[in-house]
């Protein structure tokens, strides 16, 4: 299945920026989403200067 | 999903590799794929055979053949595989039915096996597609799974 990896992933003989679109296998693809390489990390909010 | 019924398109026959377990990617730009498995007969022909061979299974082995084309930006193609070549790197392979899209069909059935490149051949004719085949032997057990 076609994954866009989150982050840098450097293993296994695979080295790929952040925004990169590979085709990995089913078992990849989940072992990748367990790494948390498959989550978008969530913005961080800024905060509001008070006055 | 479930089972695919009827006749399956080859086209979604796609094979995944790579140096790790479980660390499968997509082979760019493949025309044709194909696995061989084969049983070795032992012959136990004896006087009492009445005049015919008799046969038992022996030493079973696999093969896996892949053609396609050559490009020199591929995630996964020629240049990835000439390096394992030369490297003697074992690759954990997936033969698999990805359907229609991009993802293996789950219900259906998927080869996995691990194996070594025995041959690798590119080939460049004259104004036409610089391609390479390969194969590849497989070591240890063939496991035929359904996918989940």
């Amino acid at each position: 299945m076609k994954v866009t990896i989150q982050k840098p992933y450097n293993k296994g003989g695979w080295k790929w920026p952040a925004g990169k679109v590979v085709d990995v296998s089913n078992k990849f693809a989940a072992k990748l989403k367990k790494g948390g390489y498959l989550d978008k990390p969530e913005k961080k909010e800024s905060k509001k200067i008070k006055e | 999903m479930a089972q695919t019924t009827g006749i399956i398109n080859s086209s979604s026959i796609r094979v995944f590799l790579g140096t790790t377990d479980d660390s499968e990617v997509v082979l760019d730009h493949v025309t044709e794929c194909s696995i061989s498995m084969t049983t070795d007969m032992r012959d136990i022909t004896t006087k009492t055979s009445g005049g015919y061979r008799e046969l038992l299974p022996g030493l079973k082995s696999a093969s896996m053949s892949v053609s396609g084309l050559f490009a020199e930006d591929a995630t996964n193609g020629y240049n990835q595989l000439i390096d394992h070549q030369l490297a003697g790197d074992k690759l954990f392979v997936i033969f698999t039915n990805t359907g229609a899209g991009v993802t293996a069909n789950i219900g259906d059935e998927q080869f996995d096996i691990e194996g070594y490149i025995s041959s690798l051949e590119q080939t460049a004719g004259v104004e036409d597609n610089v391609g390479f085949s390969m194969t590849i032997e497989v070591t240890g057990t063939v496991v035929r799974e359904v996918i989940s």
